[in-house]
Parts: structure tokens; sequence; C-alpha cells
């Protein structure tokens, strides 16, 4: 699932360090690599950097100690609107960006922003537009979309603009359990289509049935780096960041299951006997 | 912006002064400003609020930051009146074929003007850093003012921030999208602003939709006789300090009436 | 007597002409725990607060009886004190610039003398858990802290009804835990609840009842257990996930015996379970 298209990494952070003008550390010396094509998780409570880490992956923040590299490119030699380019930031909140007077206006802002021809926008938008469902509502003034709609605009305006890596910031806010699972099929189908993909969510459940890597963030540290798997395992770190896995991996290891289960599928696999991932531990 | 005067409260009794007498002494001090730019005046009162700033323990820093924010209106003052009076040329240049002259009576203008615009920054700082906004809801409230009224100062206090921060989350996200205005030229930003404003007008409309639902769910307007938490004290210095601003404002404005100044 | 009582509830937003809501009835007890899933949930909340139909354009038909007075007829003000909201955004119930004076706000709206003000807030605090926490801004407040303060806000006006819309939806997870652990104090002393919330793994063992509207109609109400055997096949509700292993099981394997919704019913009953077919 994780291909790597070319060597460079997607992301590389080399001891970063980020403090607030007020002199508050919000990140205390971060190292990680992340390789093109994967699917990462980060977790944390409010405060413990996540989204700060996050937001200088794609320049929103420049570091002010140690250094952060986007597909080889310092990104304090760039602006954000340059690094839009290679690397899409979602907002949390679809309000924050949508004003044009249609759908089909708002998804092409961003490439109109990059230059991008006419007929790449075309095609571009054509794209996404079948990719997040949102078919027969081109001409429709965004206001009028529900927000579960907007939040798919949001990240269709973001995703036209071809970036190689995607973040997104809790995208699932306030969705059924329906919409959820939707939203997960497309971003599993982008990272199938060699997209990075850079997930910030509470939701564990979540994190469990889509990500191959989490990152757990624990006061400005990068307090856990593995596979889902292997980071429910540590049940004391997590119990220090006051985290808790998916219900139903606690449950696996109560129940005394050969290793820990990432989704209700997989438990109930063990019933059947089946050769299950779990034993891998 | 430490503004609030919350983190004043017990360190200076500046804080137990009625509202209305800190409102007093700005208008009193906007009145002799605006009566005459005599230096002696202007510096009689930029004396008087700098003792009071010293004498009421107002932490210098924040009370004086904001001066920072009309530096430039004041260098722009300045500036033009230098340029533009014609009396008292000090020097000329060639620019563009167009002949500007400096006039040293413009500077001297131009200076006394800023003053006047530093004096007037300098009450409405003290104000605000002295005053409580509930307080001064209630003062308002007890001189007949309908609470709903009164009560818009606060509310304005405590969303500008939020409104300012959403602003910076939408610039930042239109940035993601490589709409930059940090990078237009800032005479013609005025004109590029559509994509931050439009999402900022319609956040605080929906926040105003939610707020005003809260407020009644809270029985606001319920009843006018409503009752209030906090409490306001009128004390000698508050009579004092009342009197002495009238009696200043009214001098000065006498003696400009009557030609002396 | 039921504490709340909706019969036959239906409303219109203005120029819809299908119904949001279509003729709701249910009764709720003293010291109940409703959760409420699927459609128009908020516009329900906002009907059973009195929103609807005193501050939200639209046509009311039906009845909403609060302590055996009709919303229909007491004014908000009455209202708020038999039954109080709490919204989604904390940052726009705190209004004013201190916790204290937002806890006291509702109280002074309604006259309430000054002693007694004092009073009620050091208590609600206590409540809520910010004791001593008056003075501070509302803006430097953590979420789970926000929240909290928004329910003490609600609580000084002393309601016996609690209405809640997904009050955890902008929190993390501390937070999440934070108000739901006031929740669960709030049942024990005796407060009614009624609450819309996505989180099943909290909201499961904090249920007495649970409320499915579908197309503005009542689907289904039942307790828990009941409820999510019955909605099993509903892709739009989330499950706690050892309730969604039972459910899966419990064809194939012929279980019989209450559904669990909490880990550690889960781990009982799917346990033993477990360590049968491991032997296999």
């Amino acid at each position: 699932m994780a291909h790597s298209i070319d060597s460079t990494p997607a992301i590389e952070a080399a001891d970063l360090r980020f403090a607030y003008p007020s002199g508050v550390e919000a990140l205390r010396g971060v190292t990680v690599t992340i390789r093109s094509g994967e699917f990462v998780g980060v977790v944390g409570q409010n405060g413990s950097g996540k989204t700060t880490l996050v937001k200088h992956f794609n320049g929103l923040l420049k570091p002010t100690g140690g250094v952060v590299r986007l597909l080889g490119v310092d990104t304090r030699t760039k602006g954000v609107a340059e690094l839009a380019r290679s690397a899409g930031y979602v907002f949390q909140n679809p309000d924050h960006q949508i004003f044009c007077n249609t759908v089909r206006e708002e998804i092409a802002f961003g490439p109109r922003n990059l230059e991008m021809p006419a007929a790449e926008i075309e095609a571009s938008s054509r794209d996404v537009i079948e990719l997040l469902d949102l078919q027969g509502l081109e001409e429709r003034h965004p206001f009028r979309l529900s927000r579960g709609e907007r939040q798919r605009l949001a990240i269709a305006s973001l995703l036209a603009m071809r970036p190689r890596v995607l973040i997104l910031d809790e995208p699932t806010g306030g969705q059924d359990r329906q919409q959820i699972s939707r939203l997960l099929g497309t971003l599993r189908q982008l990272n199938a289509a060699g997209h990075t993909l850079i997930l910030v969510t509470h939701d564990m459940e979540l994190l469990a049935g889509c990500a191959s890597r989490t990152l757990v963030m624990f006061q400005g540290t990068l307090l856990l780096d593995g596979t889902p798997r292997e980071v429910f395992q540590e049940v004391e770190a997590l119990q220090r960041t006051a985290l808790t896995p998916p219900m139903i991996t606690r449950w696996s290891l109560g129940a005394g299951l050969p290793g820990p289960a990432l989704t209700v599928a997989e438990a109930v696999q063990a019933f059947d006997g089946h050769p299950s991932p779990l034993a891998q531990g | 912006m430490a503004l609030y005067t919350f983190a004043l409260e017990g360190r200076s009794w500046a804080t137990r002064l009625h509202p209305m007498t800190m409102a007093t002494v700005v208008v009193c001090a906007t009145v002799i400003v605006f009566s005459t730019l005599h230096l002696g005046v202007m510096g009689a009162t930029l004396a008087a609020l700098l003792l009071f700033m010293v004498v009421g323990r107002l932490p210098a820093r924040t009370t004086l930051a904001p001066l920072v924010l009309i530096l430039p209106l004041c260098f722009f003052i300045t500036l033009i009146q230098t340029v533009t009076q014609p009396e008292q040329i000090v020097a000329s240049w060639q620019v563009l074929g167009r002949e500007i002259t400096f006039s040293g009576q413009g500077f001297v203008l131009g200076l006394r003007i800023t003053l006047r615009v530093v004096l007037l920054a300098l009450t409405l700082t003290f104000f605000f850093t002295v005053v409580h906004p509930a307080k001064f809801t209630k003062a308002l409230c007890d001189l007949r003012m309908p609470f709903k009224y009164a009560y818009s100062f606060t509310l304005a206090l405590r969303f500008l921030p939020l409104m300012l921060e959403e602003l910076t989350t939408i610039k930042n996200a239109q940035q993601c999208r490589g709409y930059d205005i940090d990078r237009v030229n800032p005479l013609l930003r005025v004109f590029r602003v559509f994509p931050l404003m439009v999402p900022l007008v319609l956040i605080a409309l929906r926040r105003a939709g939610t707020i005003a639902l809260a407020l009644d769910l809270r029985a606001f307007g319920a009843r006018p006789d409503r009752t209030f938490f906090v409490e306001v004290q009128r004390g000698a210095l508050d009579v004092g300090l009342r009197a002495a601003a009238v009696a200043a404002a009214a001098v000065v404005l006498g003696a400009v009436i009557g030609g002396w100044l | 007597m039921p504490i709340l009582s909706v019969r036959d509830l239906t409303f219109h937003y203005p120029s819809a002409s299908k119904p949001t809501l279509d003729g709701i009835s249910f009764d709720l007890d003293r010291g109940e725990c409703l959760a409420v899933f699927g459609s128009a949930k908020s516009t329900l909340c906002l009907s059973l607060v009195g929103a609807i139909p005193h501050l939200v354009p639209g046509r009311m038909q039906g009845e909403v009886v609060v302590e055996g007075v009709s919303t229909r007829s007491a004014r908000l003000a009455e209202l708020a004190t038999k039954i109080g909201m709490v919204l989604q955004d904390p940052e726009n119930a705190l209004f004013n610039l201190t916790l204290a004076a937002d806890v006291v706000f509702g109280m002074e709206n309604l006259g309430v003398p000054r002693e007694e003000m004092a009073a009620r807030l050091e208590t609600v605090l206590g409540l809520v858990g910010l004791q001593g926490l008056g003075g501070r801004m509302s803006q430097e407040l953590s979420g789970g802290q926000k929240q909290r303060a928004s329910v003490a806000a609600v609580l000084a006006m002393q309601p016996t009804i609690l209405i809640l819309d997904e009050p955890t939806r902008e929190l993390d997870p501390l937070g999440t835990e934070e108000v739901f652990g006031l929740l669960a104090r709030l049942k024990a002393r005796g407060t009614t609840i009624v609450i819309v919330e996505n989180d099943p793994d909290q909201v499961a063992p904090l249920a007495d009842r649970m409320l499915l509207l579908r197309e503005g109609k009542v689907a289904v109400l039942a307790p828990p257990r009941e409820f999510y055997a019955t909605v099993r096949d509903d892709p739009k509700i989330r499950f706690p996930q050892v309730t969604d292993l039972y459910l899966a099981l419990q064809q194939r394997l012929g279980l019989t015996g209450p559904v669990p919704i909490t880990l550690e019913e889960g781990i009982q009953s799917l346990g033993a379970l477990y360590r049968q077919h491991a032997r296999h």
C-alpha cells in the first residue's frame, strides 16, 4: 500500500522546534521522515503540538529551530502560496475558505492562483468533483450545501491543485458513520493513486481504520511513531497522553486475543479462526 | 492586548474609581486638546496624564504600547503639514518636475497636531486600562441607558479579538490555496480582500445568530429591572477628580474664548 | 407525572412543504437521560427548550410540556428556570469577559438578588469542577473548561432539565471525558438530561433510553441494548465497537443474552466466548 514514487521523502523534519512570539514552546525538537505514498495519522490532545507540527509541513508555520523539508525543499525558502503546489492543507472548518458563487468557481480558485492552464483546470475539476461525489452540485451556491457537502467541497478545492501531499485537519467533524466511511474510501483511493496523506484527528477508531502509520504527539514532542498496531500496544505511554486506543483494540487486549484488533472486522475474523494479522503482534 | 483591567484589580487604586469619573476625564481632556494647540496647555495635560499613570500604578508598557499604532498617522500628519504650509520655507526640492517645499512652521504645526493625537490616544488608553467593562455597563445603565445598548460594548470587547483570529485563520486557509494577500502591494490590498471578507462576514453572521440564541436562552431582556453582580461606588476621590477635570476644561475653554490663549 | 412531555409535535420551517418534525410524542421521567440520534435533532432540541416557537420562525403544532407548563404559553425567561440548553460551541455561549460574569449573567437577567447570585455562583462552579476560577478570562480556558463553564452558566438558573446539543464536538478526548464526567455527576444528583451526541462510547452507558428520528418521526425509542439491536442495519449510526462486534456475531453464533454496550461488558460476554472458540 505504501509504495514510494521516488526516493525524495515527502516530508522531512529535523530537530524541529517552534516557539510562539509569546515564548511558549509548542514543538521541542521533533524529528520525523514521511515517505511518499504513506498514509499517516497524527494524534494528541489539544496543546500537544499536533496541529502546530502539521502546519510546518506546508509552510504555514516556519521553524524557530531545526529544519523542515517538503519534497526536498526547505520550507523557509518559500511562501505558503508557493508550497501549495506541493502540499494541500484542508482546514477543519470549510467555512474558513468558501467564498465563491458556485461550486465550480470554488474548485477552480486554487488552480487559477497556481496559474494552471485552463484545460488542466477543467480536467482537474472534473476529476475531483467525481472523486468527492459532488456531481450535480457544480452550479449550486456553496451556502446552500449541507455541512458535509461543504467539507467535501473544501477537500475538492484543495485537491484540484493536484498536490502530491494532502494534509487534513479533523475532516470528519459532526459526520455520521456513513459519511465518514465514504470519506475514508475516498482517502484510501487517493493514497492508492500515490498521494501522501496526513490526517490529524481525535478519532482513534478512524485512525485505526485507515492509517498505516501513527504519530502520537505529547507536550511538543513526538512520543510514539509506528504502525497503529505497534502504537496501541504502548499502554503506558498512551496513558501519559490520556489517549485511549479504539474500544475494539482494548477489548482484544482484554479478551486475550494474540494481538490488538484495529477494527471490528479483524475481531470478527479472530472468531473465525482465520490466520489473522493479529498473530503478528 | 492587555487592555482589560482585571490584571490591575488590587494593584491599582484607579480601578476603584467610578467609570463615569474616567469618562469625565476623557471628555474634559478632549475638550482641552481640541480648544487649543498651545504648547504649554498640551504639555500640562500630558504631564497630568503621566502623573496619573505613575501614581495610579498603571503598567507603563501596556498602557503606552497602543501609541505605537498611531505613529504612522503622526508621521503623515507632520509630513503633510511640513509640505503644505506656505510660510517659513526652510528647504525645497525638485521632485518629478514639481517643487516640494519644507516649511519650518509647518513642521512645528505638525508636531503640535501630533501631540494632540497622542493626548487623545492616551486618555482613551487610560480609560480602557482602568475601567472594568462590566462596571462601565452598570454605570451606563445607572444613567438610564437600556441594558442592551450598554452591553454591546462588552460583547464587542469579547468577540472582536475572536473575529481577528478568524480573519487570520481565513487568510491562512486562502494562502494554502495559493492566494497570498501578504504578497500584494499594500496600497492595492483593499481591492483583493474579497476571498477574505466573504468567509469572515458569513462566519460573523452565523456566530451572531448563535450568540443571539444563547442570549435569549439566558433570559436576556426578560425584565427591565435586571440586577447586577458588579457594584460601582462613588467616593471622595471621584468627586475630586471630576471637579478637577471639569475645572481645567472650563479654564482652558474660557481662556480660548476670551482670547487669552 | 413525567417531567417533560412531548405530544404530537410537528414543525414546519417557513415555506417548507414537508415538516421537519412530524408528530413526535414521548415522555421523560425525572432523572432520566435520553440520547437523540438521526435527523432534525437540533430542531427537536430547540423545540424542547422553547426557542421554537418563541424565537425560531416557522409553524409549530402539538405541545411540549415542561414541569406541567406548556412551552407555547410560558415566557422564555420562565422556561429558562425549568429547562436549559448547552450549545455545541462554548465560544458562543460565553459572551462575557470572565467566567464568573458568564455564570451570573442569566441570574442577573432574571433579577436574582446579589447575595443569592454569589451563593449560586459558588455552588455551581463547585459542581462543574471550576471552583476558584471565577476571575479567569473566558478565552483563557481550555475547551473542556469552556464547555463546563457553559454548563455552569445554564445551571445557575437552576433548571431541572438540561439539553446538550453535541457538547463535545469541538473538544479533544480529555475535554470530552471532563464533560461526560460532569454529566454523570449531574445525573446522579437527579438532573434530567437530553443529549445529542455522536460518540457512542460515552453516551451508551449514560443514556437510559435512546431515540432515533427518521424523516421527522420517532423511529425507535428504547433502552440502549434494545436500541442498538433494533438499528443494527442503519448505516448512519455509530455503535460502541463491542456492540458492533456482538451484533456481527449474534446470528452466526446464535448468541442470546444482553447486548454489551461498554468495554467491561464486552470483555465479560465476548471474552469468554472467544476463549471457547480459541480452544477449537
